[in-house]
């Protein structure tokens, strides 16, 4: 079938390319921003996504909310399940969200910033500092002027250890 | 596939005794040695200069209690490993390394370095549990370990130099057993199976496993290792090198190679070429080392000459090099401790006060230099008659020549420079007790086995009714030696020749008096450049591969740097677009 | 088989009671109770004994559930008494049970180290939380490993997750503040793609227990929506377990938490996702789908192998330890993905194998780099100079623990690397046997620099000084124990693999021959 197709006739499947759509949004807001805040923000957007998905997979249409209809036979329900899953899920979230956000105000209150570039920066400086402390930075093995060969001539040393 | 079937022969065969039960490991014959090695890493000097004598004794006991066949083997990881496999070959191996650790032993006795105390024995323990190995894994096992514990006595000479030569050569040695692991495993996947078993020269990892021996055994190029870190060790961590790593190395070539072609070749060539080294090379414990790859070389191509004459000269010539060159090694190594030198230009006229050293350092120089009614004697020439027999004319030529070239620099050079030559003025002691008891033991067995060969022959892989006393040998190496000394000293009186001499071979005396100095030179510096360019090549290559690795994986590299969480966000979605798109594409082909 | 001799051997060990048919839920149960109770009290010495002993009642747990599930098969526990596939119900598979075993004794045994002067943020007062934190990660990584339900263990994971992140930013470096925040990042986009997954999957089959759905996939296995359900639950495992590209959470996340945290996340956290995943390549999935008709194992393997070079080549270039042996751990879960995409037995009980080997190298590795550092102060590779003299029982756990990285024979790690080459030598591809030993020459190099340090580095100047100006001498018994203990566990299961193997082996066997394959 067509994208059109898919689009159109099938109306159901709308709600799936929103869900992607909401989706995609989060991801570039996490990949695109560098504010950390933001970061957490487009964060949020892409777990939503997927809470979206599930209650989207448990509706079914026509159906009404799984609740027990005294007396009433041939009643239509959606899918409860999904729908209890989500609360666990956006728990999670919650506690994603709120551990982040914890986070970005201990980086503030430690750098002064939320601009990832910045950070990285600062980063960078403090692990070179901190390497500057070695005083012999590491060079691999096999440095060319370190080759020696045979010419090492033992000479007139002093005996052995035995001595 | 013949492997495989001679496995089945050791496990299923009548005559094999199959050694089992819980206490068949305490058995094992390189366990005295190793269990010594680590009591006396703790134990207080005196146990463990006693381990070092008693250690070997006790070794030597227990291994006669194992016959021919004898087999224990062990499941390891679904592999069946032969942990221990007896037969002559290896036998006459083991009881060679009792015996050397045994002299080195008591040559050790006046030290107080524990370092090289336990890491001889240690090494001895190894070298015999390398020789045991029925399989490519318990050899590789031990053939590391082999490295690992001799590099200390390199090191324990505490020289920044030694530290370097050390290190150069565990690397070799590591780079040794790397090619072997690799070869089991080629072995594996060609054969099914890791016994090690006579080869042919023909499959991938014939020819890995062959390098990986190569190098230990001193191949033509493959050799500086030796020469680098023989005399960078201490005067008696050499008196141990000398006796077991190369020799554990003709034996794996005794195991697998028999009577392959190419090892004859490469083993003239291994007679060949230290010679023109070891005459213009001053250290004389280097001099030694040269003459060591030219033994080995005899050695090589006896194997090379296959069952029968051929390997029995091998394995009683590596049996006879043991002794005497520990024998001149300990002479040299008294000389070292003595005096603090060991460059042939600034000794001379020791004998004055060492007289007794000097005699034994000549004792080993005859015997090297295979005079009859000494050991050199009885297994050289076995070698080079099964060479002409077989018809290699040009190998028994060669081989002739290399005897005569043994003979000016080992046995004339060696005793001449340390101890006679002029005076250089040196007044030392005599050489310790327990040295002088250890060079005095050797010297024995040199002429003992030289003088009653058959003892010896009896323990050699093949039956033999070989006698080296016939007038042929005896008048064909008389003559060779005589002249050779005639010549050495008629050039000597007559002041022809520099102090620093260059060759009185007989057969090439003409050419190497007039040409062959400069030949040699100009040889060797042509040869130099092509090696050092080579090295410089590959140095570059190294640079160019280096400079990308750093690119890439240092801490400010493409890769080594942490990523941007961006980034990594955006490397998961990327890899599940691939991925949907992979399966994708992969469901609907 | 071993496995039952194995078996036997540690029912004698076993509790027979009518009690043990509840242990897998009290396995979860445990920590997950223990973790509040040390809030509540909010005594550092209460929290430090309780967390310690919980750690220990779980090894022990798990050993009993390791011994009954090799003696009796799989171990079922519905949870609340709700049959599956209605309720969640707890599935102790062979795998199951030997991740647990790892999980819990890692745990048992950086909490028996005694961290003084803590590098921890925390102030001495609050350091209850931690281990709060603490033994939520323990409960969410070892309910990872216990449920048969997706969703389950997607809230697992997360329990684990949010707790490890909170564990991280305790370190005492403010980098940890940002290495805990892009291990947020990149866990929550994890843990996201996980329950897309098991959404998606859930749509097609209509139900979340792992056996249940491994029937009724089959069925709709060529259609679409299962496909992209695959590509998310793997991609989303792929991040928890850092393979490569999505490793980059790792290296700083390890290298700036405090340094019990860094053993035990380095021992535990990746090797409860390995054993997810395989759970869902092999019994969801069936190697069958996923690596004939897909064929994933053309994706997987050649990231394996670029994982095993990036890691070992980057840490050669380290300058400070922790850093040095979280990019050496990318490189060994490279071995690991390697061993599953190779898709036959060998190859998974290497993984599955090296999932105790490596967990209790880097974990003892980890715990020595905090000795050094309680002992100098500093934790470069600079700061082992001479170290071989004043801290030789530490200098030689290093050592031992190298050589089993680089995979030395007689070490623990030459165990599971013989038997990945034997798994490549089995799919017959000898190259992936070359690369793995070529491979492990980098390992060599990385740990020789170290080595180099110890026995042949000189400090210089107040080098020689330790963190309060101090000599610095040999690390205290307390710290140094479970040190030595995980160091010497390397070397006695790298000398006597039979137990270790053979529970692995039937893990793997059992896993390949699950449902759908």
């Amino acid at each position: 079938m067509s994208l059109l197709e898919a689009l159109l006739v099938q109306r159901g499947l709308w709600v799936y390319w929103a869900i992607i759509t909401l989706m995609m949004i989060g991801l570039y807001g996490v990949i695109a921003r560098d504010h950390l805040v933001k970061k957490v923000m487009g964060l949020n957007v892409f777990q939503s996504s997927a809470i979206l998905l599930y209650v989207a997979i448990g509706k079914v249409r026509g159906g009404t909310a799984a609740i027990l209809l005294e007396g009433e036979e041939n009643v239509l329900y959606s899918n409860p399940l999904p729908h209890v899953l989500m609360l666990t899920a956006i728990v999670v979230g919650i506690a994603t969200t709120a551990l982040a956000l914890a986070l970005t105000v201990r980086i503030q209150e430690a750098y002064g910033t939320l601009e990832e570039d910045e950070l990285a920066r600062l980063r960078v400086r403090e692990d070179e500092e901190e390497a500057a402390l070695d005083p012999h930075p590491f060079d691999p093995p096999g440095e060319p002027e370190d080759v020696e060969y045979p010419e090492v001539k033992v000479g007139g040393g002093a005996g052995g250890a035995g001595v | 596939m013949a492997a495989t079937e001679t496995h089945a022969q050791y496990v299923m065969g009548e005559t094999v005794r199959l050694l089992d039960g819980p206490l068949q490991a305490l058995l094992h014959p390189a366990l005295p040695l190793l269990v010594a090695g680590v009591v006396a890493a703790l134990a207080p000097p005196r146990l463990r200069k006693a381990l070092l004598v008693l250690a070997p004794l006790w070794g030597a006991w227990n291994l006669l209690g194992f016959t021919s066949g004898d087999l224990v083997s062990a499941e390891l990881a679904g592999f069946e490993l032969i942990l221990l496999r007896v037969d002559k070959l290896a036998f006459l191996f083991a009881l060679l390394f009792h015996l050397a650790a045994l002299l080195a032993g008591i040559y050790a006795l006046h030290s107080d370095d524990r370092m090289q105390q336990v890491a001889g024995l240690l090494y001895a323990g190894s070298a015999v549990g390398a020789v045991f190995a029925g399989d490519l894994l318990v050899l590789f096992f031990f053939w590391e370990l082999l490295a690992i514990t001799s590099v200390f006595l390199i090191w324990a000479r505490r020289e920044t130099a030694s530290t370097r030569s050390g290190l150069r050569y565990l690397l070799v040695h590591i780079a040794s057993g790397v090619l072997l692991l690799i070869g089991a495993a080629l072995h594996w996947i060609e054969f099914g199976t890791l016994v090690f078993e006579r080869m042919d020269l023909g499959s991938a990892a014939s020819w890995v496993l062959l390098l990986a021996i190569g190098i230990k055994c001193c191949f033509p190029l493959l050799h500086t290792w030796l020469v680098d870190a023989y005399p960078a060790a201490t005067e008696l961590g050499t008196v141990y090198l000398a006796s077991f790593t190369t020799k554990t190395a003709v034996y794996a070539l005794a195991r697998g190679y028999e009577g392959c072609e190419p090892l004859i070749w490469i083993g003239m060539a291994m007679a060949m070429f230290p010679i023109f080294y070891a005459v213009i090379e001053n250290d004389l414990r280097r001099v030694l080392g040269y003459s060591m790859i030219n033994q080995i070389g005899f050695m090589v191509c006896g194997v090379g000459l296959g069952a029968g004459l051929g390997v029995n000269g091998a394995v009683a010539h590596a049996f006879n090099d043991v002794i005497f060159k520990g024998l001149l090694f300990m002479s040299m190594g008294a000389v070292l401790l003595r005096t603090g030198r060991i460059n042939g230009s600034e000794l001379g006229g020791l004998y004055k006060t060492m007289p007794q050293t000097a005699g034994l350092c000549m004792v080993g120089a005859a015997s090297i230099s295979a005079f009859p009614l000494f050991s050199g004697f009885v297994s050289k020439s076995m070698v080079m008659t099964e060479a002409a027999h077989e018809g290699y004319v040009v190998v028994w030529l060669a081989l002739l020549f290399a005897s005569a070239g043994v003979f000016h620099h080992a046995g004339i050079k060696i005793p001449f420079f340390a101890f006679f030559a002029h005076d250089s003025g040196l007044r030392p002691k005599e050489a310790p007790l327990n040295m002088r008891v250890a060079m005095g033991i050797a010297a024995l067995l040199c002429i003992a086995i030289g003088c009653f060969p058959n003892a010896l022959y009896a323990l050699l892989p093949y039956a033999t009714d070989y006698h080296p006393y016939d007038t042929t040998h005896v008048v064909q190496q008389l003559q060779l030696l005589f002249f050779s000394a005639l010549a050495f000293v008629t050039l000597m009186l007559t002041g022809i020749y520099p102090p620093e001499l260059r060759s009185t071979n007989l057969d090439v005396d003409w050419f190497a008096r007039r040409a062959a100095p400069r030949t040699l030179r100009v040889l060797a510096a042509v040869g130099g450049a092509i090696w050092y360019g080579v090295l410089a090549g590959l140095a570059d290559v190294l640079k160019v591969v280096r400079s990308v690795v750093r690119w890439l994986h240092s801490p400010a590299g493409r890769l080594g740097e942490p990523w941007p969480t961006g980034t990594t966000v955006f490397w998961a979605a990327t890899l599940l677009g691939l991925l949907l798109l992979f399966s994708y594409l992969g469901s609907a082909l | 088989m071993a496995a039952e001799s194995v078996g036997q051997g540690l029912q004698q060990v076993a509790l027979s009671t009518a009690f043990d048919v509840h242990f897998p839920a009290l396995e979860v149960v445990l920590p997950l109770v223990a973790a509040p109770l040390c809030f509540l009290f909010r005594s550092r010495a209460f929290a430090r004994i309780l967390s310690a002993a919980v750690a220990w009642l779980t090894f022990g747990v798990a050993l009993v559930l390791l011994q009954k599930v090799l003696a009796e098969g799989t171990v079922r526990y519905p949870l609340g008494g709700w049959a599956a596939p209605y309720g969640i119900e707890y599935r102790v598979t062979v795998a199951g049970a030997w991740v647990i075993l790892v999980v819990s004794l890692v745990a048992a045994l950086t909490l028996l180290f005694d961290s003084r002067g803590s590098a921890s943020r925390l102030a001495p007062e609050r350091r209850y939380l931690y281990y709060s934190a603490f033994l939520l990660c323990l409960a969410g990584l070892l309910g990872m490993a216990i449920t048969g339900d997706l969703f389950n263990i997607f809230v697992f994971l997360e329990i684990s997750s949010l707790s490890s992140y909170a564990l991280i930013a305790l370190g005492r470096d403010r980098r940890a503040l940002m290495a805990s925040y892009s291990y947020l990042i990149m866990g929550t986009i994890g843990g996201g793609f996980f329950m897309i997954g098991v959404g998606l999957l859930y749509q097609m089959t209509g139900t979340l227990n792992v056996e249940d759905m491994a029937q009724r996939l089959p069925a709709v296995l060529d259609t679409r929506t299962v496909l992209v359900g695959f590509a998310f639950l793997l991609v989303g495992l792929s991040i928890k377990l850092a393979v490569f590209p999505l490793h980059q959470w790792l290296p700083n996340a390890y290298t700036f938490a405090p340094p019990r945290v860094s053993a035990f996340l380095a021992g535990t956290a990746t090797k409860v996702s390995y054993y997810v995943m395989a759970e869902v390549v092999f019994v969801l999935f069936g190697a069958h789908f996923v690596f004939t008709e897909i064929g994933l194992g053309a994706v997987l393997m050649p990231l394996s192998v670029a994982a095993m070079f990036v890691g070992s080549l980057a840490a050669i270039y380290q300058a400070d330890l922790r850093r040095l042996l979280a990019y050496s751990s990318i490189g060994q879960l490279g071995y690991m993905t390697l061993g599953l995409s190779l898709a036959n037995v060998e190859g998974l009980t290497s993984g599955l194998v090296h999932v105790f080997n490596h967990g209790v190298t880097k974990s003892g590795l980890f715990l020595v780099v905090a000795c050094v550092g309680y002992r100098t102060g500093r934790t470069t590779v600079r700061s082992m100079a001479g170290l071989g003299t004043r801290m030789p029982a530490t200098s030689l756990a290093f050592v031992i623990g190298g050589m089993s990285l680089i995979g030395v024979p007689g070490t623990a790690g030459f165990v599971s690397k013989w038997e990945l080459i034997r798994g490549a030598l089995a799919a017959e591809r000898l190259w992936l046997a070359a690369v793995v030993l070529v491979s492990s020459l980098l390992a060599v190099v990385y740990v020789w620099r170290v080595v180099e340090m110890i026995y042949f580095g000189r400090p210089e100047g107040l080098e020689s000084l330790g963190r309060d100006g101090e000599p610095v001498r040999e690390a205290p018994f307390s710290m140094l124990l479970p040190t030595l203990i995980l160091v010497a566990a390397t070397v006695v299961f790298g000398l006597w693999s039979d137990p270790t193997l053979s529970v692995a082996r039937s893990a793997a066997v059992e896993l390949l021959g699950g449902a759908g394959g």
